[in-house]
């Protein structure tokens, strides 16, 4: 028991507490502080911003506008708790442009620090100048000030000694800000920004091209490197580059996603750009990339933190596949040699009903469109995102000794007798080791395997056949049975009316028996039952994946169905082969990420000769 | 060992058997040519295992008894490029070959150890009957497009044979389409019988019967020969259970199109233009007096339509098929009208010429595809 009178008695808090608390929230680290100072000149419509930074932020973080300024009784104002210019009435949140709007900023760090403000409006003619200690005006006068503010936080942390002993290390506290720094930098190009650690002058970013924002930061090889991003997805709009490979050694570091230029972090849109990027990296580590997304204030709510790093969207999986799309379709392109992808016919006009999903995202009013699924057209993330155990027993037919064999090169296309007029000559083909498929580009060779290339079409042909128009189904003659055992029963149940779509008719007619009475147009004849015997199997190893079930059984019947290694090809099998894999989503990647062509560029092979 | 033959002879004898060398050669001597003298006659045999064929050669003259092995496509070409002259033949130890003649020079061939080429298979037949090349050539082209290309099973991949006391019968399928030919015409005495003929055998045989030929057919365990004066092919038996097509030609489809060969083929040669790469769909809907073909190209783009007057009689229906598989089955028919035997969308259809021909019974099946 208690005694009463030792009972802790319930209290309003001092305000000077109420502050300290409050501004932990706001300002955990220099770095944040450095963020709000920002954001605040930002909102002040600057034209250059200037950092300095001494001891990682501990003793003096000053940022420096030309901005608009605030007169000597604003200064008060804003520091005193909630107060800002940015929002008047609740509704404004919804509407919100600019970046500060809590009216946190100043005062929670007016509370842990010792601050200065030195502020002129634009057209006074004198400045003031206002010192604030943890949170106490000690002084505000006029002064002489160029026009625009400055803002200097000194001994941050100074009265919450618990702060200031979970900093870490100068080094770490500074990367925080140089992070800020770039991030900001990034978005935000057209502005001049300066760093200063102590008096040194670690960067000087004059105003500039987005282009050459990139390589002012990372280098003109990199940013030569990046691969511009530009895709629109119903309302929302994905910009930025985005470097696959060049960051290995890099670290987390240099990844800046921002959502209408505010610096956001999301774990999950993070995913949806590394998944969109994974197939494409040669070596572990994370891609480079400044992605910017633009949305309409009313698709998001930035208000789920103080520091506004989070954003929640009303739309979560639709903004993630449209990042995903963009991203990869992104890298696609830029990867596919236009050579080949222009040997492929071109595609079909979309038809008006492809469209309707996407025109529901742009129509339908937020609230009403929770996930829209995205046309197939866009590149839904799909490829990648199939986890396979890493080792399928006879899965695929890797020549077991590729030495072994005899190679036997044959120029496919017809030998051409006399002079041949320019652009008659057919394409040439080779297949070497019954396996990979080799054909000449103006610009060096393409090496294709033929499984994994096959494969890509008949996955994305599958999911077509259960996304939206039924594969056509051949009936056979010779219904062909199959049982399976007890446990698999499930499994054969959930896949059923996708197995029709896909074109396989199976009825059930026994507890354990099925029959199969049609099978897809194209699959090789009397192979019904092996197919979907494999099918079931592959179906039931992947159960545990969480994979999306028409994504799992696509993948198992490309497996299945695809034509195998060590497999002799026609020519002109093997022209539709390449003709069909560049009109697919994804020629670069089979289901499972393996790549599915290589190109050796005739600069490779010109080096072979030291030419 | 020595021999004198005519170019023409020889040539006509190299082309007999030159189908069976294997462009692989799974072991380097079936890249030869088996020569084999007795008496007057010179054989020249080529296998690549599979099926082996002989061909007999009339010679002018001859000196002695043996045999070598020469190479396949060498000696093909040289003889193929001689005039048409008496051309004479010496094999010399250590086994050197040297061809020569009137007018023409002196050629020296490396011969082979004919220990090194398979042993030459025996075919003990039990079961012998004749069949004019007419009737065999006939029923070998009416089901041979229905024989399986792929060789996931193997059975499907050759031509069935069936015997019966007063008929013979040849099946084929690929389990999308059949076709079944008999003849009551055949003198056949023996025990009813089954037996699976890759393709590769009746298309060498195919190539060198002349009409007037009765080829001996035999039956023996596990190979075949069909055999004329003039050559004698072995083919190995493919082992297995052919499916019982029997069953599932329809005995009552219970309506009936019947449509002029010539004009139905050419709607669907047309309206395959077309039809989707993938599934060569080609839609018939038909109705009393026409007959309409529709096919669109999801893939490209396209559509076609095409009206035929047919004579129908039954309920109005809609089938698709595959264009490939119907132009197939409307090239083996080979009178003016054709007769289309239907059920529901989804059965097999019976096609047979409208008239058949006396002694014959021949039928095709063709499965549709689902109408999407």
């Amino acid at each position: 028991m208690v005694e009463p009178d030792q009972r802790p008695r319930i209290a309003t808090l001092p305000q000077s507490v109420v502050d300290r608390i409050a501004a932990g929230e706001v300002v955990e680290r220099p770095a944040a502080v450095v963020k709000e100072l920002i954001e605040n000149a930002l909102d002040a419509e600057t034209t250059r911003i200037t950092i300095v930074i001494r001891d990682a932020g501990r003793t003096l973080i000053r940022v420096v506008d030309d901005g608009i300024g605030m007169s000597g009784s604003e200064l008060t104002t804003a520091i005193g708790r909630h107060a800002t210019s940015k929002l008047s009435c609740f509704e404004d949140l919804e509407r919100l442009t600019t970046f500060g709007f809590r009216g946190e900023a100043l005062p929670s760090i007016a509370a842990v620090s010792r601050l200065e403000v030195i502020s002129r409006p634009h057209g006074e003619e004198i400045g003031t100048c206002l010192k604030v200690a943890g949170g106490r005006v000690e002084e505000c006068e006029p002064t002489a000030a160029p026009e625009g503010t400055s803002v200097s936080v000194g001994h941050l942390f100074y009265n919450v000694p618990a702060r200031r002993k979970f900093l870490r290390s100068d080094a770490t506290e500074f990367r925080w800000i140089a992070a800020v720094f770039k991030h900001f930098a990034l978005a935000f190009p057209e502005l001049a920004w300066k760093l200063y650690r102590r008096d040194e002058l670690l960067y000087d970013l004059p105003s500039a091209a987005p282009t050459g924002r990139l390589a002012e930061l990372f280098g003109d090889d990199v940013a030569e490197d990046m691969i511009p991003v530009d895709h629109q997805h119903g309302w929302l709009k994905v910009t930025g580059w985005i470097s696959p490979h060049s960051s290995a050694q890099r670290g987390t570091g240099d990844q800046h996603l921002f959502l209408n230029r505010r610096p956001i972090t999301s774990q999950r849109l993070n995913r949806a750009i590394y998944t969109a990027c994974a197939p494409y990296q040669t070596s572990g580590g994370y891609p480079l990339y400044v992605i910017m997304l633009e949305a309409p204030p009313d698709r998001f709510d930035i208000n789920v933190h103080p520091t506004k790093k989070e954003v929640k969207f009303a739309d979560e999986k639709g903004v993630f596949t449209a990042l995903w799309a963009g991203v990869r379709n992104a890298i696609s392109a830029s990867r596919t040699p236009a050579e080949l992808a222009e040997r492929a016919p071109p595609r079909q006009p979309p038809s008006a009903y492809e469209h309707t999903a996407e025109r529901a995202l742009v129509d339908a009013p937020a609230h009403l469109t929770p996930f829209v699924p995205v046309p197939r057209r866009h590149g839904a993330p799909r490829g990648p995102i199939l986890p396979f155990p890493p080792s399928r027993p006879g899965g695929y037919n890797a020549p077991a000794t590729p030495a072994a064999r005899t190679v036997e090169m044959t120029p496919t296309a017809e030998p051409t007798v006399g002079p041949v007029a320019e652009g008659e000559e057919g394409p040439v083909i080779w297949q070497i080791f019954d396996t990979y498929l080799i054909s000449p580009l103006k610009t060096g060779l393409a090496f294709i395997d033929q499984h994994i290339a096959h494969e890509r079409i008949l996955y994305e042909r599958a999911l077509t056949a259960m996304e939206r128009t039924p594969m056509t189904s051949q009936r056979l003659l010779f219904p062909v049975t199959f049982s399976v055992v007890v446990e698999d029963i499930p499994f054969v149940e959930e896949m059923l009316p996708l197995l029709r779509a896909m074109g396989f008719e199976v009825d059930p007619i026994g507890p354990r028996e099925f029959r199969i009475l049609a099978a897809p147009s194209g699959v090789r004849i009397a192979s019904e039952r092996d197919m979907l015997l494999g099918i079931i199997a592959e179906f039931r190893e992947t159960a545990g994946s969480g994979s999306d079930p028409r994504h799992r059984l696509a993948a198992a019947f490309a497996c299945r169905g695809a034509v195998k290694a060590g497999q002799p090809l026609e020519t002109a099998e093997m022209q539709r082969l390449i003709d069909e894999l560049f009109q697919t989503e994804e020629p670069e990647f089979c289901p499972h990420g393996r790549p599915i062509y290589h190109v050796v560029s005739l600069r490779e092979i010109e080096k072979w000769f030291k030419r | 060992m020595k021999f004198s033959f005519s170019q023409l002879s020889m040539l006509k004898g190299l082309q007999r058997i030159i189908g069976a060398v294997p462009s692989k050669m799974p072991m380097p001597s079936l890249g030869n040519i088996h020569l084999s003298l007795e008496g007057k006659t010179l054989s020249l045999t080529a296998t690549d295992l599979e099926v082996t064929v002989t061909s007999r050669v009339e010679l002018i003259e001859s000196d002695g008894t043996g045999s070598v092995l020469i190479q396949a496509k060498r000696f093909q070409e040289l003889v193929r490029e001689l005039p048409d002259v008496p051309l004479e033949i010496e094999i010399q130890e250590p086994l050197k070959i040297f061809l020569k003649g009137e007018g023409v020079g002196v050629y020296t061939l490396p011969g082979g150890d004919p220990v090194e080429f398979p042993e030459l298979p025996q075919v003990d037949a039990k079961l012998t009957f004749n069949m004019p090349a007419e009737n065999l050539k006939r029923m070998v082209s009416k089901t041979v497009f229905a024989v399986s290309r792929d060789e996931m099973r193997p059975i499907l991949t050759g031509l069935l044979l069936q015997m019966r006391p007063g008929e013979i019968r040849m099946a084929a399928t690929d389990g999308h389409r059949l076709s079944r030919i008999l003849r009551k015409d055949i003198e056949y005495t023996g025990e009813p019988r089954d037996v699976v003929i890759p393709m590769k055998a009746f298309s060498l045989l195919m190539r060198n019967l002349e009409d007037g030929d009765t080829p001996e057919i035999g039956i023996a365990e596990t190979r075949s020969s069909f055999s004329t004066e003039e050559q004698r092919v072995i083919t190995r038996l493919i082992d297995g259970q052919y499916p019982k097509y029997e069953s599932v030609i329809p005995e009552s489809n219970p309506n009936r199109m019947t449509v002029r060969t010539d004009d139905f083929m050419s709607a669907v040669r047309r309206v395959a233009i077309f039809a989707s790469q993938l599934s060569r769909q080609v839609k018939v809907a038909l109705d009393k007096t026409s007959m309409r073909l529709e096919s669109e190209d999801p893939e490209l783009g396209g559509r076609a339509e095409e009206e035929v007057s047919v004579e129908y009689v039954g309920e109005p229906v809609e089938i698709a098929y595959n264009a490939v598989y119907l132009m197939d089955v409307l090239k083996q028919v080979d009178t003016e009208e054709v007769v289309f035997e239907l059920a529901t969308s989804n059965d097999a259809a019976v096609i047979r010429s409208a008239e058949q021909q006396d002694n014959e019974d021949f039928l095709m099946l063709l499965m549709p595809i689902r109408l999407r």
